[in-house]
C-alpha cells in the first residue's frame, strides 16, 4: 500500500516502558527478548486492570509499540521499548503503568507483514524524495484489529507511524 | 490550603480592577498600538518618525496614540516628543513573560528543542 500521511496527531499511551540493550537476551523478532517480555508484563497489567482499561481506552488498536532512540543510542547502544494502548485524558492511571504523552506530529502511516521486512523502501527511498523528514526519533508499531490477526497467521499486518513534518524548502512536486 | 488562597487573592485583586485592567488590555490588544510602544523601547521618537514607522495615515496614528496616552502607556512631551511610560513598560514586560512562559509556548519550544531524526545506527536494526 502507498503510505499515507496522517493529519497531526498527540498519542497518549498507557502502558509498559523497557530501557535498555531489548536484545541482550534473544534476538529480532523472539519473543523472549525484551520487547517480547515488556509486552507479557502489559498483557498481564491489562488484565488485571481490564475493567477501568476497557473504559480508558481510545481507539480500535490491539496496542502500540514505541522505540525511542535517546541522545546516546549512539555510545550506549540502549533504547526505550514502551508498549501500551492508546487512552483517553483521565486524571488518574493504575501506579505500576506508565502514561506518555508523544509530541503532536503528522505520522507517514505504513503497514507491512509481520515479521517480513518492508519498510527499508520507506526510508530510503520515499521519506527522502518526498517533502518530508523525520520529526522525532521515534518509531511507532501498531497493532490494528483489521489487518493484525496474530503471530502466527502469514496474512499478519502490522501498522507502522512514523513521525514527520514538512521539510524545510519546498520541492517541486509536493507529496 | 495555600492553592486556593493564592487563587483567591488572584481573584480579588483583578476583580477590584477590572475595568480599568479591561480598559488597557483593549488599548493594547491591537497590534499597530503593540507596535509603537515596542518601537518606543528603543527610545523616544517624534510624531513624524512614528508615523513613518507605523505606515499608516497620520490620522490613524493620532488615534492610536490618543489612545495610549489615555492609558498611561506613552507620554508626549512639550516638544512633540513620544516616550514610553513607566506603566507601558511593565505591561509590555509582563506580556512578553505570560507569552513565553504560558504552558503553550514552553511546550513548543520542548518540543522543538526535541525535534531530530532517528539515527542511521538505529534505523538499521529496522531496514538491515
Amino acid at each position: 500500500m502507498e503510505p499515507i500521511i496522517t493529519d497531526e496527531k498527540e498519542y497518549k499511551l498507557l502502558g509498559c516502558v523497557y530501557y535498555g540493550d531489548p536484545f541482550h537476551s534473544a534476538k529480532g523478532w523472539d519473543p523472549d527478548n525484551e520487547i517480547g517480555n515488556t509486552w507479557k508484563r502489559f498483557y498481564k497489567l491489562f488484565n488485571q486492570y481490564k475493567d477501568f482499561l476497557d473504559k480508558a481506552k481510545a481507539g480500535i488498536e490491539f496496542g502500540f509499540e514505541v522505540h525511542i532512540e535517546p541522545g546516546d543510542y549512539k555510545k550506549k547502544k540502549k533504547f526505550h521499548i514502551f508498549v501500551g494502548i492508546e487512552v483517553k485524558n483521565y486524571d488518574f492511571f493504575p501506579l505500576d503503568m506508565f502514561y506518555k504523552v508523544f509530541p503532536k506530529t503528522k505520522y507517514l502511516f505504513f503497514t507491512t507483514k509481520y515479521l517480513g521486512k518492508g519498510c527499508e523502501s520507506i526510508f530510503s527511498d520515499w521519506l527522502p524524495n518526498s517533502n518530508y523528514e523525520q520529526s522525532y526519533p521515534y518509531i511507532m508499531q501498531s497493532y490494528s484489529p483489521d489487518r493484525w490477526k496474530g503471530e502466527d497467521h502469514p496474512n499478519s499486518l502490522m501498522d507502522w507511524y512514523i513521525p514527520i513534518k514538512r521539510k524545510k524548502e519546498n520541492k517541486k512536486n509536493d507529496i | 490550603m495555600i492553592f486556593r488562597d493564592l487563587n483567591e487573592d488572584l481573584i480579588n485583586s483583578l476583580s477590584e480592577s477590572i475595568l480599568i485592567i479591561s480598559k488597557i488590555l483593549k488599548c493594547l490588544g491591537n497590534e499597530k498600538r503593540l507596535n509603537v510602544l515596542i518601537y518606543l523601547l528603543k527610545g523616544p521618537l517624534s510624531y513624524g518618525n512614528i508615523v513613518k514607522k507605523i505606515n499608516l495615515k497620520k490620522t490613524a496614528v493620532s488615534n492610536h496614540l490618543t489612545h495610549l496616552i489615555e492609558e498611561k502607556l506613552i507620554e508626549r512631551d512639550d516638544y512633540g516628543i513620544y516616550k514610553i511610560t513607566g506603566d507601558g513598560l511593565e505591561f509590555l514586560k509582563a506580556i512578553n513573560k505570560a507569552f513565553y512562559e504560558s504552558p503553550t509556548r514552553m511546550k513548543e519550544k520542548f518540543e522543538s528543542m526535541q525535534s531530530r531524526k532517528v539515527s542511521d545506527s538505529f534505523l538499521r536494526r529496522y531496514t538491515g
